[in-house]
């Protein structure tokens, strides 16, 4: 392979001498690159229920996916993002959610336990790369 | 530091006036360089554990993702982040990721996913170029309108031994037809909270390391979590180091 390619530096690194990781980008690494990206809600969860959010695509293989989860109604958790996957229990919430991918579709499994008996609301976001997530 | 340098919009959004969020990239900003991605391979033993060893030499900790692509017993239909088909953390219960400056280990415990003795379990690693030395927050439009025009022009640049003009966009190191993870901050902090000012919820990636420690770990039972306005770790404690990576991207 001859030595070719670009490189772009940090401020304040020469880009003909740097480290790469001082590299903005190299066309000497790869990057993620993200092809769909996505959010949604899950109304009225019951208490002891659980649901699973399918997300299509069409890129024939298993793609590198990622997930966050936030509750907008808990007791215990805060109306904040948490990366998936997420298994926490606290005294009123128990939740538990995960992202996983096969060659048509992303799905997100969310399942909880709610010692008041009542539904929660959650908001969803989710990243596919056209980068492989099964080589 | 004077007003140079190149940048890339996403195929639809003008380069001089869109969000950050919508740059494949910038000399600005930072992206994540994939050191190297493999498929790696053990069985579930009979008792204890089998460690699978990813040796970097990198010199330091490094980012890095790890995705369970099935076993020869529950099949490799679905590929899990993180998890194994049962949903337990990678870290958590029946085998353990750990990161040292060296290498990378992942060890399957003889009651890793579905426990069958013998069974071949497949993972993909993701190992990332970066480093955790502080970056703070730099933005140049970080709004949440995007400035997205129609116009289809863009550039692509290929991998190592692919043609640019015909290769699939997987075989590509970058293309404005895609979206970028561009760091907004990294760093390391044994505080409770990073304030990273984007004004919104941020993707992020975190592991953390117990201080004096020399491995990493990525689950636990306070989970890290984004506002607006911080990245949370409250509830870990000042005796861990948080690694943290807080991209462009938004979340709600």
């Amino acid at each position: 392979m001859g030595d070719y390619g670009f490189r772009i530096s940090k401020d304040e690194y020469d880009v003909k001498t740097c480290d790469d990781k001082n590299c903005v980008i190299t066309s000497k690494y790869n990057t993620l690159k993200g092809t769909l990206t996505g959010s949604g809600s899950i109304s009225n969860l019951a208490s002891e229920g659980n649901t699973t959010i399918t997300i299509n695509h069409s890129l024939g293989y298993i793609p590198f996916v990622k997930g966050f989860l936030n509750p907008t109604n808990s007791v215990d958790f805060g109306n904040v993002y948490y990366q998936l996957p997420i298994w926490i229990d606290d005294l009123t919430d128990h939740l538990y959610s995960r992202i996983y991918a096969t060659t048509t579709q992303v799905k997100i499994y969310v399942e909880q336990w709610n010692a008041d008996n009542n539904t929660r609301n959650y908001n969803y976001k989710y990243f596919i790369f056209i980068d492989k997530g099964k080589l | 530091m004077g007003d140079y340098g190149a940048a890339v919009s996403q195929k639809g959004y003008d380069v001089k006036t869109c969000d950050d969020r919508f740059l494949v990239y910038s000399s600005v900003f930072q992206n994540l360089k994939i050191f190297s991605v493999q498929e790696v391979s053990t069985t579930i033993p009979a008792s204890g554990a089998n460690t699978i060893t990813i040796t970097h030499n990198l010199g330091y900790y490094a980012p890095f993702f790890v995705i369970y692509t099935g076993s020869s017993s529950v099949g490799r239909t679905n590929s899990y982040f993180f998890t194994d088909s049962f949903g337990y953390s990678l870290d958590y219960y029946g085998s353990n990721i750990r990161q040292y400056t060296d290498r990378l280990e992942i060890q399957v415990d003889d009651i890793f996913d579905d426990a069958t003795t013998g069974a071949t379990v497949y993972f993909t690693v993701y190992l990332f170029l970066d480093d955790f030395s502080v970056v703070s927050a730099k933005s140049i439009n970080s709004g949440t309108t995007s400035g997205a025009s129609s116009t289809d022009y863009g550039i692509r640049v290929s991998k190592g031994g692919y043609d640019v003009k015909t290769c699939t966009d997987e075989q590509c190191v970058f293309s404005s037809s895609f979206f970028n993870q561009i760091i907004h901050m990294k760093g390391t902090t044994t505080g409770d909270t990073i304030t990273h000012s984007l004004g919104y919820v941020p993707n992020f990636y975190c592991f953390t390391r117990y201080t004096g420690a020399s491995e990493t770990f990525i689950y636990y039972e306070n989970f890290p979590n984004a506002t607006s306005t911080i990245l949370d770790f409250t509830g870990m404690g000042s005796d861990y180091t948080k690694y943290y990576l807080i991209f462009k991207d938004k979340l709600n």
